[in-house]
């Protein structure tokens, strides 16, 4: 009895219990999660506020502004903009986040590489980064897409890899660190295979920044995702993407300028709340690089 | 130093060698045919075929390939697809605009962020900190060309101070340039303030306060100078990427700028302008990061003794051969 309860002790100080509990106390990075789950649960279940969907054309209601009916008003076809900008969320949100996991799942692997077998292949992978990091993420983006064409599957791609060279940095350098540590010998000389040893040894020692780095990633697809569709590659009408929407509204800015502002909006609360959570989760796995 | 330069400036052909390379396989698998964006949907296929012929698409794509190599090699970018310019002509008479247009807005940038995020630190904790930490995140994660939408919404169409678009005198000027600062600056504020306060729990800001330093000069002299590496980075990366055009801002107030020349070289297919574009940003961002570390040399004392002692060393070396062979 007086065992097990040691053990739950212990079990409460793990490292990841520890950092949840800092995590929790932390007021803005709170906020910033609640703000972040309304955004998301609002964009998931956009097909039960707005059971009439994203496209349904009601031509006597065109342009009405934002008023209990209309929550955000209607657009030239009268389709509802909560509408709109909720199924854009799903959009936007769901490209955002994969595009992330791409460039995370493809950054780490070269990144892991790079740093473990370190010499040839070290040398051709980070050339190759090279060649993507001189290219600003943008722009890398935008030709890629070009390349690729317009759609979902295709913008993920295009801004997936345009951030693997920053995953791929922020992880090779730790583990070149690390190749000179006991555990890491202990392991080679039971004749663990490469790949264990990189994925059972390696990657657990480095991940913790890489958190960080992953969800802060995240804003950053979201707004690039949003430009890509704005400057009208990326996701294209009728679909909706809050920077779809944004550049279809711009059209009508003179007169209707609130098919502007809700799309905007989205994008803003979103990638703010990402950033929020960003930041405490960055203060809450390393307390001593909180300011 | 000179010698460094240099060896950096040699490491940047490989790269570019490489990014041609990539740019010239994307040509090939990307979707639409510059032959039918120039001549017209119902253009007739011998009409496309002499078009690729004049300009060299029929043949193999590694011909293609040595044939721009060779011209790039003595400056030249070729010409555009769609009328037939030299795409040195049309980066010369568009990239200057972006280049003030960036200058301009991160100067004003620089000089808020840097303020405000000194004063944040100085008053870690305060009101006026936890206000500016607010505003400068807030910032910092709105869409730039969002908030240049609700900024022509206000002042533009409401109050009608400036004009919506264009670029022709300093009242179009000013809406860009405050939509390009508001984003910049909140970063460089961030920037600044975490640095300053990386610096400010340092032994020697202990040292400086004990031996009855100002406050001011604690903070300017000490902590600040201290703190410039991580800040003259940042502005740094931001004024490089910006000089490679300022892409959605420049669309959105219809500026004649790089960026809207290369959205106007993907929409119409015209591969020759889109690599010269292309070529110029990854050029421009690794002058700006050589410039970056130069600069380190001469805010860092430690970097720049490194340099005059390997300056000295060889200039020693070069003595002694003078006086031998003499």
């Amino acid at each position: 009895m007086k065992k097990n309860e040691h053990n739950r002790t212990i079990r409460r100080r793990s490292m990841a219990g520890e950092v949840i509990d800092r995590l929790v106390r932390n007021k803005t990075a709170m906020i910033g999660l609640l703000i972040l789950l309304i955004v998301v649960f609002s964009c998931i279940f956009a097909n039960v506020i707005c059971p009439e969907g994203y496209n349904s054309n009601d031509l006597p209601h065109r342009y009405m502004s934002p008023s209990i009916k209309f929550l955000f008003g209607t657009d030239s076809f009268g389709r509802s903009m909560l509408a709109r900008v909720l199924y854009g969320g799903r959009n936007s949100l769901l490209i955002g986040f994969l595009a992330t996991c791409l460039a995370a799942v493809i950054g780490i692997a070269l990144g892991a590489i790079c740093g473990y077998f370190g010499g040839a292949a070290d040398i051709i992978l980070m050339r190759f980064l090279d060649v993507l990091n001189a290219i600003p993420n943008l722009l890398l983006a935008i030709v890629i897409s070009a390349c690729l064409g317009t759609g979902k599957l295709n913008t993920v791609l295009a801004v997936g890899i345009s951030f693997i060279p920053g995953f791929a940095k922020q992880v090779r350098g730790p583990v070149i660190s690390l190749m000179g540590s006991d555990y890491i010998e202990a392991a080679r000389s039971i004749d663990a295979t490469n790949t264990r040893i990189i994925v059972r040894h390696v990657l657990p020692n480095v991940l913790s920044p890489l958190i960080v780095q992953f969800t802060l990633t995240i804003a950053l697809s979201i707004l690039c995702v949003s430009s890509l569709s704005f400057l009208g590659l990326g996701i294209q009408p009728p679909e909706p993407e809050w920077g779809a929407l944004l550049s279809a509204g711009r059209e009508y800015l003179t007169h209707y300028p609130y098919l502007c502002t809700f799309p905007g909006l989205g994008i803003a609360l979103t990638v703010f709340s990402v950033n929020l959570f960003g930041d405490g989760l960055r203060d809450a796995i390393d307390p001593k690089l909180k300011n | 130093m000179l010698r460094y330069i240099g060896k950096r400036l040699a490491l940047m052909i490989p790269v570019l060698i490489a990014v041609t390379l990539l740019l010239f396989i994307i040509q090939a698998v990307a979707p639409g045919d510059p032959a039918v964006m120039a001549l017209g949907q119902d253009a007739s296929e011998t009409e496309k075929f002499d078009w690729k012929e004049e300009r060299g698409l029929n043949d193999p794509l590694v011909v293609q390939y040595f044939n721009y190599m060779k011209k790039l090699v003595c400056g030249d970018f070729g010409n555009s697809y769609s009328d037939g310019r030299p795409i040195t002509q049309s980066i010369v008479s568009r990239w200057p605009t972006t280049i003030v247009y960036a200058t301009v807005s991160l100067l004003i940038a620089s000089v808020f962020g840097i303020a405000l995020g000194v004063l944040s630190a100085v008053k870690r904790g305060k009101f006026f900190d936890s206000i500016m930490r607010v505003i400068s995140i807030v910032m910092f994660s709105m869409p730039n060309f969002w908030f240049a939408l609700l900024l022509i919404i206000v002042f533009a169409l409401d109050l009608k101070w400036f004009p919506v678009s264009g670029f022709y005198g300093p009242r179009y000027w000013v809406l860009p340039v405050v939509a390009l600062m508001i984003t910049n600056s909140a970063g460089i504020l961030r920037f600044t303030r975490s640095s300053m306060l990386d610096n400010l729990q340092a032994d020697y800001v202990r040292t400086a306060r004990a031996k009855g330093q100002t406050e001011f000069k604690v903070i300017m002299h000490h902590v600040f100078n201290n703190s410039l590496i991580p800040i003259v980075t940042y502005v740094g990366s931001c004024l490089a990427s910006a000089y490679g055009g300022v892409i959605v801002l420049e669309q959105v107030f219809s500026i004649p700028g790089l960026g809207s020349l290369l959205i106007t070289a993907i929409n119409h297919r015209d591969w020759p302008l889109l690599r010269g574009c292309v070529i110029l940003i990854a050029v421009t961002t690794a002058v700006m990061n050589l410039l970056i570390d130069l600069i380190y040399a001469f805010l860092d004392p430690r970097v720049k003794a490194r340099f005059k002692n390997d300056a000295a060393r060889k200039g020693k070396k070069a003595l002694k051969k003078a006086s031998e062979n003499a």
